[in-house]
């Protein structure tokens, strides 16, 4: 279920304020642009609310639009799609994302409410194409975007880029990429007492040490959805086991996975396969990769 | 570690972000961004910061373009020099910002992933995870760039502002939006 009313409750609170400052000739340039953004989103409205439509009212009684568009600097839409871009392939947290998306929504909606709609469609075009490019990067705001979708009529500027961030849920799951290295000689070493990792690399991943934790670093090709989840699976002739880790960071062309001190994955092989293999049996380890949330079963296809 | 029987979501100290990689990635993309003009609130950093981390030891195309930085490709030197502005000037600003943003209650919960989300006064938006390995632990923590004024003549009380609404629209909407604490 979508707050929408909290959604205009934050609009009234701040738009009255800010208006109110406005006819006192207080407002700061930066203020000046979210009062003309809040005042946009009024219009984005799908329902009416008395209290937005007393915002309104007032604001067009003085004139407010045109004026506050003499007092801004409005942002680049070029410079917000470079950031835009910079925080897709970062693979920034969902949070540090949401803000700049939410930049673009802002310019949209401001464009929209001074009469360059044609403008501000292309901006959100162009931004929900990044979001289309990096893909499943977005996935974690799907369902704030389906709120934001609700706050706005399908005529908005900004519809497009929230579409395509809602539409990123469909990418949940997705089983992305196999695949198998040997870590044999890491859990054998594990197993020492007299421990001391090497780093190990090959095709596609690294190994290495840091601050007493293991650390795999995986190679993900580019454009596949962001992985969320990663399952070690251990086989050891007819014994076979598995357990999951997330991703703890994602940059761009790769997933850590923080898999823990040496002793704790050496624990966790001995109970999965019931002992460590002996010197002559091949054990195979193989990384499944998902886009799926959390802990979700990795699909064994 | 946080208490396991503290309330989901609710405010409490946090702890530095957990991994050394995600804090080299997180300071060459936040606290090295001129635009976050972290200088407004760390009393003492040294300007300009790329610079001096490329004299330093770090790729320039790295600090520049953060984007294209990996871990594990940064030189030993390169990783020292960016760790320890973390520890000096990064995780006192953003763990300052949580300490603050508790006496203020300017924090909200984060529904969709149990994060909470604090604005303390030095304006640094702090996030804080709230589930599995995160819990307790900041995961993020950046400036919110004032749009609308020139970068030259952005205030501090700017970024504050900027921060403030950001926490607000990215915790009101959603599947169970409007759930935050604090204003």
């Amino acid at each position: 279920m979508t707050d929408t009313a909290g959604w205009q409750r934050l609009i009234a609170e701040q738009g009255l304020e800010l208006l109110e400052r406005w006819e006192q000739g207080g407002l700061e340039p930066a203020e000046a642009y979210r009062l003309l953004v809040l005042l946009g989103r009024v219009e984005q409205l799908p329902v009416r609310a008395p209290e937005l439509e007393a915002l309104r009212d007032r604001a067009a009684r003085a004139n407010v639009t045109p004026r506050l568009a003499e007092k801004v600097s409005l942002p680049e839409g070029s410079e917000l799609l470079e950031e835009l871009s910079q925080a897709l392939e970062a693979g920034d947290g969902p949070e540090a994302l949401h803000t700049i998306l939410l930049d673009v929504d802002d310019l949209a909606t401001a464009l929209d409410l001074l009469g360059n709609n044609a403008r501000a469609v292309e901006l959100a075009r162009r931004a929900a194409d990044q979001v289309a490019k990096a893909t499943g990067l977005a996935v974690p705001l799907s369902g704030w975007a389906e709120g934001r979708l609700a706050t706005m009529t399908s005529r908005s500027a900004a519809v497009a880029l929230w579409k395509q961030v809602a539409g990123e849920r469909a990418l949940l799951g997705r089983h992305v990429v196999f695949i198998s290295h040997s870590l044999q000689p890491l859990l054998r070493q594990a197993a020492s007492a007299s421990w001391t990792l090497e780093p190990v690399s090959g095709s596609g991943f690294e190994l290495f040490e840091s601050e007493g934790r293991l650390v795999l670093w995986l190679e993900v090709p580019a454009g596949s959805p962001r992985p969320q989840a990663i399952e070690l699976r251990l086989r050891v002739g007819a014994r076979e086991g598995a357990w999951s880790y997330r991703a703890s960071h994602v940059e761009k062309g790769g997933i850590y996975v923080d898999l823990g001190a040496p002793e704790e994955l050496r624990q966790r092989a001995v109970q999965t396969l019931g002992a460590l293999p002996a010197a002559n049996e091949p054990l195979e380890v193989i990384a499944w990769l998902t886009s799926g949330e959390g802990d979700d079963p990795v699909p064994s296809t | 570690m946080p208490k396991a029987d503290e309330e989901k979501g609710a405010p409490r100290m946090a702890l530095p972000i957990r991994t050394p990689w995600e804090r080299y990635a997180h300071v060459l993309r936040h606290l090295y961004d001129p635009a976050e003009r972290w200088d407004l609130i760390i009393s003492g950093l040294p300007m300009p910061l790329r610079p001096r981390a490329i004299e330093a030891g770090c790729d320039a195309a790295d600090v520049r373009n953060p984007r294209s930085a990996r871990f594990n490709d940064a030189g030993a030197a390169c990783k020292q020099h960016v760790l320890t502005d973390h520890d000096r000037f990064y995780s006192p600003a953003y763990l300052d910002s949580v300490a603050s943003a508790i006496r203020l209650r300017r924090h909200q919960l984060q529904p969709a992933n149990g994060a909470t989300l604090y604005v303390g006064d030095n304006g640094v938006l702090t996030v804080v995870g709230g589930e599995k390995e995160d819990a307790g632990y900041v995961t993020s923590a950046f400036r919110v760039k004032p749009r609308g004024v020139p970068s030259h003549a952005v205030r501090q009380e700017d970024f504050i502002r900027a921060a403030v609404d950001r926490m607000k629209e990215l915790t009101v909407l959603g599947p169970q939006g409007g759930r935050g604490e604090g204003p």
